[in-house]
């Protein structure tokens, strides 16, 4: 009875687990945070590194209960949460940064791996270091636009710029990773 | 519209080798719901009622200094120097024109009581 109960909240879309989120119901949150949690954890990684990560997810979701009975416009959810994490992530950058570089200094592979296997891991270290070889402003609309698939009219409200500037990011910010790409041997 | 095709191998080659993220601690996820439990909540009443706060405030200045001009007691100018005679004069004249006044029947009693009482004043 209860697992079809907790099935039902969970088909209910996010307008309905926002409206019962507001009214205090803490289970309709757990389902919010599950649907959203692996978006938000990506692109916080993607934007930050992985130090401190779950304290990061953890902030933007508590962040997300807060401000949810101030969300006027419920069928926005999804890029008021993605304007969410970029004002998480951005706070935090600066002592973000100095952790990761030091944390990517000292790491030690914990595991021997096959050759495909870290073949994959090698493109993975060099998307990564990529986009860390872009300011956090590129960074930001090349993860939101082309690895979140958000749009770019969306893109452009999250970070509070206009349309016109999020092309004109996206453009150098993938002219920018496709050169260090290349510089480091991919053919694209 | 459609991309470029450097830019959809870009994209594409970006999206298949994307980082990915590490697992999230095993209690993360109640980690964050003990959280919530601890924040005081705002619900959409408390929200609504804030706003009556300022609209409050406005209302009680307002009646306070509207109250302040419509309840303040006038104050009686002080009379210049030459004003003060002025007055004098206009009031001893005022009431002489009222006595002597023998126009009118109503005052003729009056007139006559006021001679009379000279009349006697100067017999004494």
């Amino acid at each position: 009875m209860l697992t079809t109960v907790s099935a039902d909240v969970a088909n209910n879309s996010d307008i309905e687990l926002i409206e019962r989120c507001v009214n205090g119901d803490r289970a309709s949150f757990r389902h919010l945070y599950r649907r959203y949690e692996h978006k938000v954890r990506a692109t916080l990684y993607q934007l930050c590194g992985s130090s401190l990560l779950d304290d990061l997810v953890q902030e933007v979701f508590l962040r997300v209960w807060k401000g949810l009975p101030k969300l006027k416009q419920r069928n926005t959810f999804s890029t008021w949460l993605y304007r969410i994490t970029w004002n998480v992530a951005t706070d935090q950058r600066e002592s973000f940064a100095k952790q990761h570089s030091l944390e990517a200094k000292l790491s030690i592979p914990d595991r021997v791996v096959e050759s495909s296997e870290l073949m994959n891991l090698h493109y993975q270290d060099l998307v990564q270091r990529g986009l860390d070889h872009l300011s956090f402003e590129h960074r930001a609309v090349l993860v939101l636009h082309d690895l979140e698939d958000v749009p770019q009219k969306e893109v452009a409200e999250i970070l509070g710029v206009p349309v016109g500037t999020v092309k004109s990011r996206l453009f150098h910010a993938r002219s920018a990773i496709r050169q260090f790409l290349q510089k480091q041997g991919v053919n694209l | 519209m459609t991309e470029p095709i450097e830019d959809q191998k870009l994209v594409y080659f970006l999206k298949r080798n994307s980082p990915i993220p590490p697992d999230s601690i095993p209690d993360l996820e109640e980690r964050i719901i003990i959280a919530i439990a601890q924040e005081p909540r705002i619900n959409q009443t408390t929200v609504k009622r804030l706003w009556l706060v300022p609209a409050a405030i406005v209302t009680s200045v307002l009646i306070t200094v509207s109250g302040y001009f419509l309840f303040k007691p006038t104050q009686i100018q002080p009379v210049a120097q030459g004003q003060e005679a002025e007055l004098e004069a206009f009031l001893i004249n005022n009431w002489d024109s009222t006595l002597h006044d023998s126009s009118g029947d109503k005052y003729k009693e009056t007139s006559n009581e006021e001679d009379f009482f000279r009349a006697s004043f100067q017999d004494n």
